[in-house]
């Protein structure tokens, strides 16, 4: 699982720019599924035949695109303004190094006479050191999407900080799902969207495509574990968290109550979430098309959209191993 | 040729205050069915014309621009014969007093924003702007006139009246979007079946202003294959930001956006520097404010591009176009209609 998040987290994919990403998941699958395909909008779809005579579709999302910035100006200094791409914390992001899709390098700098309080995007630049316009312009373009440099660092026990682990971690899961599962009773669609971070986009599409019986998203949730956190009894370490709910979803209770009930019997470590605020996949994928019976796994998550995001992988390869024991029984 | 000064300056005079796209539908079927084969409604009231390519297999492309306007409505008659309002769309109350309006009731009425003369306003009253509630339209009548001619609900537009700016520019209401529309029907006009590479849906669409509710609806029952949006755009003013605006008289704007389609967006700034037509960039991040943003997620997903004509004065009765922008924009998407986007 942590050599697969290392691979994941060096492709950039900023929301609509996922192509690199889905490219690379494609070869890491290609031999764990019956067919794979890239749809209208970028997701990523892979396909596992089932056993059953009449199987039950089942479609587990993670998105692949992660927060980033878009290159909206080119100062005559050469220095770069941006619009941002999903829900960017600029007191955590201040003088940080960026890089562009091309491989291009800069750092992302606040204006000097702006309070940390007052920071937003129109307040920051990008400096690639490039002397002039001319020089900037000849190695960015309009248009062109960037994003806090990735990094990983281990920390105490199976614990690792870095970016973007949102969603890469749910990449991985799915990942790690897609080579252990064997077979099981009902089709299963590993679904890799595009553009959750801008308001859930791929996994509406991608789901009106599949039309999916029972469907569930991997994301990261917050914790209620660190100083001046609002109270969550989620804890990083504590297990799978089993989304009950979050402020786009309430996920179907039938679902949830398997998921529970298969977790105790499995004996692998559960925690229950409820989210006040953000949403995932999950909503779009219960009401695409004709409807779907919803639901979520996550990953408890420190710092979320900083450059130091902090999980552990033992609460990642839970959330596999549910899902497995899940499939292997059949959701029907 | 399309006379584009003529076509847009009729289609500003026609009244189509979102949900009320119906009002002037006979004089808007006789300025554009003549170009088209065949013409559909539907549940939402979307106004479609449809041309055919020479190959039924062709790609079929939707061409979305929206025809409805910001407006308002009737919400009480007063005793002394002044009408409120409430607002139908993004209306901007700092233009409103004085402004010059119609209402469409049983007759067509003339009426104006009742504003206080300086002379008569309290110098320490609040310097606040009123709220669309706090507007009167005074027209004259007694209110037992007014009643039997207008109800709750009527709409009431600006005045229609179209005038023009030194160096090709109309100046009226209403312009967004039938700066587009003119520029869409001109394209489409002198194409033969032969010469066009789609099947093309144009969808004037309505009750865009509201919340993209034409634009959505058509998109799920055309079924595209490709589909291109072409909205107006904020223009740069003296006192607008440079980053977000894009400048009148120089072309068409193309939206570089996480929502529209890289490759089909790509495609046409290809087509436009072939045709050496005169284009410009515009980066709108994550969304793109138009009915691009719901038509790329219609069902399966949509590739979807957003073509813009610079427009000055968004939203007021004083909107004012290029022209030679709406020419240019036409003449990119007519390159477009007869190319084939790369496999």
């Amino acid at each position: 699982m942590l050599n697969t998040l290392k691979k994941l987290i060096k492709i950039s994919g900023v929301s609509g720019r996922e192509h690199n990403l889905a490219e690379f998941i494609k070869t890491l699958l290609a031999d764990y599924c019956d067919r794979i395909e890239r749809d209208t909008l970028g997701n990523l779809i892979a396909f596992k035949r089932g056993t059953a005579e009449k199987p039950k579709k089942v479609m587990l999302a993670a998105h692949m695109d992660e927060i980033g910035f878009m290159t909206t100006f080119i100062e005559d200094s050469g220095l770069i303004r941006f619009g941002t791409i999903g829900g960017i914390n600029f007191n955590a992001a201040a003088y940080s190094e960026v890089v562009f899709e091309q491989g291009i390098k800069g750092v992302l700098i606040p204006d000097k006479s702006v309070a940390p309080a007052d920071y937003k995007a129109t307040k920051f630049y990008v400096d690639i050191g490039a002397r002039n316009k001319k020089e900037a312009e000849r190695r960015v373009k309009i248009g062109d999407c960037f994003s806090l440099s990735p990094s990983l660092i281990r920390l105490c026990g199976e614990r690792i900080a870095g970016r973007p682990f949102d969603d890469r971690i749910g990449c991985a899961i799915l990942i790690d799902i897609a080579k252990k599962l064997k077979s099981c009773p009902d089709d299963v669609y590993f679904v890799f969207t595009v553009q959750e971070e801008v308001g859930c986009r791929g996994s509406k599409t991608a789901a009106f495509t599949i039309a999916p019986d029972y469907a569930i998203a991997y994301d990261v949730t917050s914790t209620g574990d660190m100083p001046g956190a609002d109270p969550m009894a989620i804890k990083v370490g504590e297990g799978a968290a089993i989304k009950i709910k979050d402020a786009s979803v309430i996920c179907d209770n039938r679902l949830v109550s398997l998921m529970q009930k298969t977790a105790k019997e499995n004996k692998i470590p559960f925690q229950n979430e409820i989210l006040t605020a953000g949403g995932t996949d999950t909503s779009s994928m219960q009401v695409a098309g004709n409807g779907a019976v919803a639901g979520a796994l996550s990953v408890p998550t420190r710092y979320i959209h900083s450059g130091v995001e902090l999980l552990d992988i033992k609460d990642a390869k839970a959330c596999s191993a549910l899902t497995l024991a899940l499939l292997a029984n059949g959701l029907d | 040729m399309i006379n584009i000064k003529e076509m847009l300056s009729s289609l500003s005079s026609l009244m189509s205050v979102s949900g009320f796209e119906r009002y002037d539908k006979d004089r808007l079927l006789s300025l554009i069915s003549p170009y088209f084969d065949a013409y559909r409604e539907d549940a939402v009231g979307n106004f479609i014309f449809i041309k055919k390519a020479n190959n039924e297999d062709a790609p079929l492309m939707l061409i979305d621009t929206h025809y409805d306007e910001i407006g308002m409505l009737v919400t009480d008659i007063k005793d002394n014969g002044f009408l409120s309002v409430t607002n139908v769309g993004g209306l901007d109350t700092r233009i409103m007093p004085a402004a010059e309006v119609t209402i469409y009731g049983k007759e067509m009425l003339f009426g104006v924003v009742d504003s206080t003369p300086p002379h008569l306003k309290d110098p320490k009253a609040s310097k606040k702007l009123p709220k669309v509630s706090e507007l009167l339209i005074d027209t004259g009548y007694t209110k037992e006139t007014l009643s039997k001619i207008v109800s709750i609900g009527t709409p009431v537009s600006f005045y229609p009246r179209i005038s023009e700016l030194e160096g090709g520019y109309l100046v009226g209401k209403g312009l967004d979007n039938k700066a587009c529309v003119a520029a869409a029907v001109s394209a489409i006009a002198p194409l033969n079946a032969d010469s066009l590479r789609y099947n093309i849906c144009l969808n004037l669409s309505t009750r865009e202003e509201i919340g993209l509710v034409g634009g959505k609806v058509g998109a799920y029952h055309i079924d595209p294959d490709y589909a291109i949006v072409l909205d107006v755009n904020l223009a740069a003013a003296p006192d607008a930001p440079k980053h977000r605006t894009v400048k009148p008289g120089a072309g068409p704007s193309v939206s570089l956006s996480a929502v529209t389609d890289r490759a089909l967006t790509h495609h046409i700034i290809d087509r436009a520097k072939r045709a050496e037509i005169p284009y410009q960039t515009v980066v709108e991040t994550v969304s793109t404010g138009t009915n691009a943003d719901v038509i790329a997620l219609s069902r399966c997903g949509v590739p979807t591009a957003v073509v813009s004509v610079p427009l000055k004065g968004m939203h007021t009765y004083t909107e004012a176009v290029s022209l030679d922008d709406i020419e240019k924009t036409a003449r990119l998407l007519r390159e477009i209609l007869t190319s084939e986007v790369p496999k």
